[in-house]
This record gives structure tokens, sequence and C-alpha cells, in this order.
């Protein structure tokens, strides 16, 4: 379903920055800078803002990918990865960001399938393994997008702010705690989320999540998770108690049990003593 | 405070009648209120409490102090001055129960007899010989009831619609620009991409144009190809950027939930659900119609405007609101 092409080098590096800069607002001009070895892209962004990078491409490191898919992952995906009735084509259709995105949060190898969306849970394979699958996945066809590095720096957290209001509190809520969707799917809440993760999701567009290329610019991108990881995940709370950030409807519950509760419990003690 | 002794009040041409309370030796009085200095005292340091902080309230609400000092200061002076009020009625106040006989209010039987029968037959005599004036004044009197329903109808509607519910900003080729009033490119979306669009020049009114709410539109890319999401709409998807008015058909909620793999929009107040790829026809919830789609058109410089404004009215059903374009066709 996704309509970017794969990358080989120079032809495919520019429609990536392209579509990388083709917002202009916020996309620091000239800061795409690209590696190329051989025929193939290692690095695309900007190291002060966003760099993507692609797994280390290592004959043993993509033999050890292959091993690991045929383990985990060829049962649903086959073991060229073009898919089966029972799970979607990776090859050509995901990059590296995207599956590390799935196996790192632990969504990935799917534990039911009969569930709509799978939930994450401790990761099964560890940082390197997934590095690993993801470099075997590129060696079979190279695609964008590829393993964010973001760069928290120089972030704005009250643009980060405006731009979640505008593109994930509609799902995720303004709290970012989440949602219940369609058809059984959800919006998880992004309070375990890693910055790298955040930045893979926005790009990649996990499961039914909207992918943001070119509407959002790595700037952009690099305040939605500045303000996600430094404020959603570590909320002021100045009331007090922020009960999780649920809503209104669990606050209200609060505040009529225990708050209209306990003042019927003092009225009906004035009561009993006059 | 230390004077206890009250003397009835008003009724300067009746008898007056002391009241039966408030002397020391009351015998409804308990014995805090018989010997009040010591209650006196605490009630008044707990009031001053209260007064400390009620003022305390102002004080940080002017000096814009943390949240947590409003509350705190609100707490606690609120609290101080009920308690304090409590504590006053509670132990410097007489105990009742307390029974005061009330004279009558009607007038005695024969005064009210007397006077229906005056009023009926005065009045009958008053009006048969002038029946042009009864006759002006009971019109006027009429009137002026359905004058003073006026207010009321008015209350229902502060001022006519007019078209304002039938017409958004959209237009022949406006274009379609994102929040900060940049015009949206072809390049821009991803299949699987969402961002919400406005009118061109729509943001930049001034801040009485309410229209900007029922302007706002979602914009979605489903393919890389046109499709039709309803017969007859064939070429209002280039490149496959579909556009959709955000506002739900149901309350006017903002319809921007994208659910790009099931290709549904859900309303995020009563979760309607609208299919993207067949006209944002609603397949669950209470929304009564799709949502009006934009026909998009790219322009020379491969921006995204709209070839037209909506072919029906944005947002919830309204009285006279036809019934053109409700998908059906």
């Amino acid at each position: 379903v996704v309509a970017t092409p794969p990358l080989s080098c120079q032809a495919e590096v520019d429609k990536i920055s392209a579509k990388l800069n083709a917002t202009g607002t916020g996309a620091p001009k000239g800061s795409t800078t690209i590696q190329c070895t051989g025929s193939q892209v290692v690095a695309y962004g900007n190291p002060r803002v966003i760099r993507y990078t692609r797994p280390t491409s290592s004959a043993e490191n993509i033999a050890q990918g292959k091993i690991l898919f045929e383990q985990n992952c060829s049962s649903c995906h086959s073991a060229d990865a073009t898919g089966s009735t029972k799970a979607p084509a990776l090859r050509g259709v995901v990059g590296p960001g995207t599956v590390e995105f799935w196996v790192d949060t632990g969504r990935m190898p799917a534990t039911n399938l009969l569930k709509v969306q799978a939930q994450r849970r401790p990761p099964r394979l560890n940082p390197q393994e997934a590095s690993q699958v993801a470099a075997f996945i590129n060696s079979l066809t190279p695609r964008a997008p590829y393993v964010p590095t973001v760069t928290l720096r120089h972030a704005n957290l009250t643009t980060g702010a405006s731009l979640f209001a505008l593109n994930c509190a509609a799902c995720h809520t303004i709290t970012g705690f989440g949602d219940e969707l369609g058809f059984s799917t959800n919006a998880p809440t992004l309070r375990d989320a890693t910055p790298a993760q955040i930045a893979e999701a926005i790009r990649s567009g996990p499961g039914n999540m909207p992918i943001f290329a070119g509407n959002l610019s790595d700037g952009q991108v690099r305040d939605i998770v500045a303000y996600v990881s430094k404020y959603i995940q570590h909320p002021d709370d100045p009331g007090g108690a922020g009960l999780g950030g649920v809503g209104p409807v669990g606050e209200g519950f609060v505040a009529l049990l225990f708050g209209a509760g306990g003042l019927m419990l003092v009225c009906f003690w004035i009561g009993e003593r006059s | 405070m230390s004077d206890h002794t009250a003397h009835a009040r008003g009724g300067g041409h009746r008898t007056p009648v002391p009241m039966p309370i408030a002397r020391y030796d009351d015998p409804h009085l308990g014995d805090a209120a018989r010997h009040p200095e010591r209650s006196e005292r605490i009630i008044a340091l707990i009031l001053l409490v209260g007064i400390a902080g009620v003022a305390g309230f102002g004080a940080a609400y002017v000096e814009a102090a943390p949240p947590i000092w409003l509350a705190v200061t609100l707490g606690v002076g609120l609290f101080a001055l009920g308690f304090g009020m409590t504590a006053w009625g509670k132990y410097l106040m007489p105990k009742g129960p307390f029974v005061e006989e009330r004279h009558e209010l009607a007038s005695s039987e024969a005064d009210r007899e007397s006077m229906a029968a005056a009023l009926v037959e005065r009045s009958g005599v008053v009006v048969k010989r002038r029946r042009l004036l009864g006759g002006l004044l009971g019109g006027g009197l009429g009137i002026f009831g359905i004058v003073a329903l006026f207010p009321l109808l008015r209350s229902l509607a502060p001022k006519l619609p007019g078209n304002e519910l039938e017409v958004t900003d959209w237009g022949k080729t406006t274009r379609l620009v994102d929040i900060n009033g940049k015009p949206v490119h072809r390049t821009e979306l991803a299949v699987g991409g969402v961002m919400s669009v406005y009118p061109e020049g729509a943001l930049q009114g001034t801040t009485e144009d309410t229209k900007v709410a029922v302007d706002q539109v979602v914009l979605i890319r489903v393919a890389t190809a046109p499709f039709t999401t309803v017969p007859g709409r064939g070429n209002w998807t280039p490149t496959g950027y579909v556009a959709y008015s955000k506002v739900c058909t149901h309350l006017g909620c903002p319809v921007g939930l994208y659910e790009h793999e099931l290709e549904l929009l859900v309303c995020p107040c009563h979760q309607s659900m609208f299919t993207v790829r067949k006209g944002a026809v609603p397949i669950f919830g209470p929304a009564p119609r799709p949502l009006p789609q934009l026909p998009l058109r790219i322009d020379a410089e491969g921006y995204l405007v709209s070839q037209a404004g909506f072919d029906q009215a944005a947002g919830p059903g309204f009285w006279e609101r036809t019934t053109q374009g409700n998908g059906t066709a």
C-alpha cells in the first residue's frame, strides 16, 4: 500500500530528500546529508535533527538476520518475505525503520493471529537481533524509512505541542493515553515509546496509523518526539494526581465517588452529631 | 457580640412580642453559649484563619502563583469560614425545636364573599355600559401578550441564519492550505497520509468569521491513481487524493481519526465510522449522512485546488436542510 519506491542511490536519494523537504516549513535548508556505498544509501537526514541510518549490512549480520527471520517470522510472512494469507509482504514494502519498530515494541512476532491488532509487550528479540532482521529485509529490496536517531537538543516543545494537538491527539488523545478506534483497533498509549520508536511510527505509519511523510519535516518530527518524550511521558500534573490522563470520564468518576461521596459522609456525620 | 439581649424588630403598629431567645437564662442555650467567652475566641480564631485563607487566595491569584497555592489557600479559607459558621450555629445559638404561631393569611369568610359579589356585579355593569372601551382594552392586552412572547421566540435564534448554514468559504478553484496557510503540493502526502486543510484566505480573515470551523476539510491520500468514490464523482480524486468535510453530520465534531488500513474515518465523539473509499458513507454510529466530498483537481503548479464548493450543506442537519446530495444517488 505504500508508494515509496525502493532505494538504489543518488536518483533515489534525491527522491527521499525531495519528499522530506517537500513541506518547506521547518525543514532545515540543505540539511539532507547522504552517504553512499557502492549503489546503496547508508544514511540520510541531518545529524543535528534526525539521522536515518541503514542497519549494518555486513555479510554475517545479514546471514544472522536471515536465520532469525526464518525462526521467528517466516511461518507467516514466508521465507522470502513476500507474505502469505496470514501476514502481509515485507519485501519492498517496509524499510528497516518499520521492521525495528514492530520488533522492538514486541508487537512482532505476533502472539495471537486472531487479534486484529498486535499489542505492545516485552520484545522477544533483543535490539541487536532486531537490527539483524532489519538488515536482512533491507538486503532483499532496499527501501526507506531507515532507522531514525533523533537529536532532541534544539527541539521546540511549544511547536511540538501544537503539532501533536494537530496531528496526533485526535487518536492518541491530548494526554497521549490512547483510545479505542473502529473494529477492535486502538491507538496505543505513548507512555512507553522511545524517541526512535516515535519517529519510526510517524514516518512509517504502523498498522492503521497514517503515514506522515511530506507534510511533516524532520524538524517538526523532532519537535513532536521531544514533546512526547519530555512532556507526555513526564507530565507536570499541576492539579496533583493526573489519574493517568484517561480523560473526563475517569476524572468525573473520581470526583463524584470520592469528592461528592466524601461530602455526603461529612453531611451524614454532622446530621448524626446535632 | 457581647450584647445578647435582643429586642423584637418591626411591627411598629402592632403589639410588640419579644422573641423568646438570646438571654443568658434561656433554657435552650447550651453550656458553651451561657459562658461564651472561650467559644467566641476559638470561633473568631477560626474565622480569622478563613479570612487569611481567602485573602491569600486573592494574593496568589494576583501574583499568578502555581495552581497548588490557589487550591490550598482557597480550600483552607472556605473550609475555615464554613467551619466557623457551623461552630457558631452549633455552640452559641439556642437549640430548638421552636414553635411560632402565625396569624391567618386569609380574610374572614364574610369579607371574601362580599368582595366577590361586588366584583362580579359591578364589573359586569361597567363592561356592558362601555363595550367599545372594554373591547379596546381587551384587544390591547391581548396584543401585548403576543408581543411579550417575541423575546422568547428571539431567544430561540439570535438572528435568522439566512444561507450561512448552506455555504462555506470553498468555491471554484480555491487552493487547499494547511493550518499555517501553506498550499498543499501533490507530493505532500504519502499513500496512507492524512492532514487537515482549509480554504486559502479563510484563516487570515477576521476572528469574527466563524465559517472557518465549517470550512475544515480532512485530506487523505488513499491511492496513487484517481478512483471513484460515488458514481458521478469520477474526477474528484486526482492522484488518489480525496477530501471530505471534517465536520461530522451528526453533531459537528471534527472527524479527524483516520485508520489507513481499514480506510475508515472515525468520529471521536460518538464513534461514527465513514468509508473513505466509498464516499464517506456512515457504516456505524449515529451519523445520519455521508460527509460531503470536496471535488479536487491539481493546478498547473502542482498544488491541490477545489473544483467547486461542497454540493450540499456541510455539518450537522438543521430544520430546512434539503436532502440534496445525501449520497443516495
